[in-house]
């Protein structure tokens, strides 16, 4: 079978339009090659995702906005986000004319960025995408593949991930203390707002869509910045900074893809992430989410029951 | 089950949801049922993850309760047979779950590219993937012929997939549409 005709009787199968005699070609295609599964896998993702972006009307964006991480508890939440995930988008609407410089649409992206809360989901790519080399014990770090992060205003995140066990780890700050809520022993809090926040990727490199405490100006200064403009076929604008030369640090370039109408910022990029302590080559970034959440969430005592040790390091 | 349970058991359904959405569309293959089955997953995901073993990948874990609900569901309804085979099924999972994430953050470029499709194929497709139509009824409405419908479909997501490889840049490349 010829990729024409693979991809003619797959999409068949998916259509509901396929024969008896075609579903079971494509079903010995599918078992016997794997190739042929990926691309299958990658056909059914499209389609699924036709009709989910097809049906998701105004309504169901608006129910997504509304949910709580506050329901976690609740079985009918939890439900209900099954649906609700999917067309969960964040979008921050401003002006962003067409001929406005790099330096103005990063600048406004940003001040709109951190007035509401917002919702990230990570994928680390490349080298060791599992994350950073192992600590002196020898344990691994969490992952930030599949990491969630929260960010509210200037100064508050909660970074949560995965241990080795699947056991979630927390570390976070509320603007005025830091804090790490491991899966078990004790919570550690610091005075010192950027404690704990190395684990987020950009965060040594100010990268201030992700480092709550990241210097704007340090970013601008250290990386060229172009705007490759939206047309017809190209839906997304991007804006892609290019580190300069004499700047040492940092991921070589980042691009954060945005509606031109809405400045809404679909996906960010780290691309060429420094590897001198292990990590992933290039980190994505996906907007799930900008509902708002429970004001108390960026506190350590929002994510731990009350009988946790509390260990203040100053 | 502890708050903290119930939240790691959120936040592995929330990665794996649409991995699993579209396992599942590939088994019934069509929204409605889609959603029916997925919120019988998430209730069995959470019912259940107290058998979850933490050791192992959570979305083959899903994938296996998907599988169970899609069969229960047609066990129930009396649906017609599965058009894959369970060695074809088996496959499947195994290629979501190496695929998911790629698809995953790239199919979150589709809402701007779907945007970019006007005409009678916009119209085709609205009655596909939102009205659930079939082939056959699209033809019937539109006056059209059913192969001509399934080839307009074809086109659009071709046209689709560009578009995302587009916004994607070089790390955007996937399979035929």
């Amino acid at each position: 079978m010829n990729d024409a005709q693979w991809s003619e009787l797959a999409n068949a199968i998916l259509d509901g339009v396929a024969s008896e005699g075609d579903a079971a070609q494509v079903s010995a295609e599918i078992a016997a090659n794997p190739e042929r599964a990926r691309e299958f896998a990658r056909l059914a993702f499209l389609h699924d995702a036709i009709a989910r972006t097809s049906t998701a009307g105004v309504g169901a964006r608006g129910q997504a906005r509304r949910m709580r991480i506050a329901a976690f508890s609740r079985r009918a939440a939890l439900v209900a986000a099954v649906l609700a995930f999917v067309v969960a988008a964040g979008w921050f609407v401003i002006g962003t004319s067409p001929t406005a410089s790099a330096s103005d649409t990063l600048a406004r992206l940003i001040e709109v960025a951190r007035k509401g809360d917002r919702t990230y989901i990570l994928r680390a790519i490349g080298a060791n995408a599992r994350g950073e080399n192992p600590k002196p014990s020898g344990r691994p770090q969490p992952t930030i593949d599949d990491a969630i992060v929260y960010l509210r205003g200037p100064s508050s995140y909660v970074l949560a991930r995965l241990d080795e066990d699947g056991r979630e780890v927390l570390s976070g700050s509320d603007g005025v203390r830091a804090w790490i809520v491991p899966a078990k022993g004790s919570v550690r809090v610091s005075r010192d707002a950027s404690r704990f926040a190395g684990a987020l990727p950009g965060s040594k490199q100010g990268v201030a869509f992700i480092d709550p405490h990241g210097d704007l100006a340090e970013l601008a200064a250290a990386y060229d910045l172009a705007i490759e403009p939206a047309s017809d076929d190209r839906p997304l604008s991007r804006l892609v900074g290019t580190r300069k030369t004499d700047t040492r640090g940092g991921p070589k370039r980042v691009e954060i893809a945005f509606d031109p109408d809405t400045a809404v910022i679909r996906a960010m990029r780290l691309s060429n992430l420094p590897q001198a302590r292990g990590g992933p080559r290039s980190v994505e970034f996906q907007l799930v989410d900008d509902a708002p959440l429970d004001p108390r969430f960026f506190t350590h005592e929002f994510h731990h029951g009350a009988d946790r040790a509390v260990i203040e390091e100053d | 089950m502890s708050d903290a349970r119930t939240r790691q058991a959120f936040t592995l359904w929330t990665q794996a949801q649409p991995a699993v959405s579209a396992f599942v569309y590939a088994l019934v293959g069509d929204a409605r049922t889609r959603d029916e089955v997925l919120q019988d997953v998430a209730v069995a995901i959470l019912e259940s993850f107290d058998r979850y073993d933490a050791s192992r990948p959570f979305l083959p874990w899903a994938l296996v309760i998907a599988r169970n609900e899609v069969a229960n569901m047609r066990r129930v309804r009396g649906r017609s047979p599965a058009p894959l085979s369970e060695a074809a099924e088996n496959s499947l999972a195994a290629a979501v779950a190496d695929v998911g994430e790629g698809e995953r953050f790239r199919l979150a470029l589709l809402d701007d590219c779907l945007q970019r499709v006007h005409g009678r194929p916009r119209e085709v497709c609205d009655l596909r993937y939102r009205g659930g139509a079939s082939v056959e009824q699209i033809a019937a409405t539109l006056g059209m012929q059913p192969n001509t419908v399934a080839k307009t479909l074809q086109r659009v997501r071709a046209q689709l997939r560009e578009c995302i490889e587009w916004n994607m840049g070089d790390g955007g490349k996937a399979g035929h549409a």
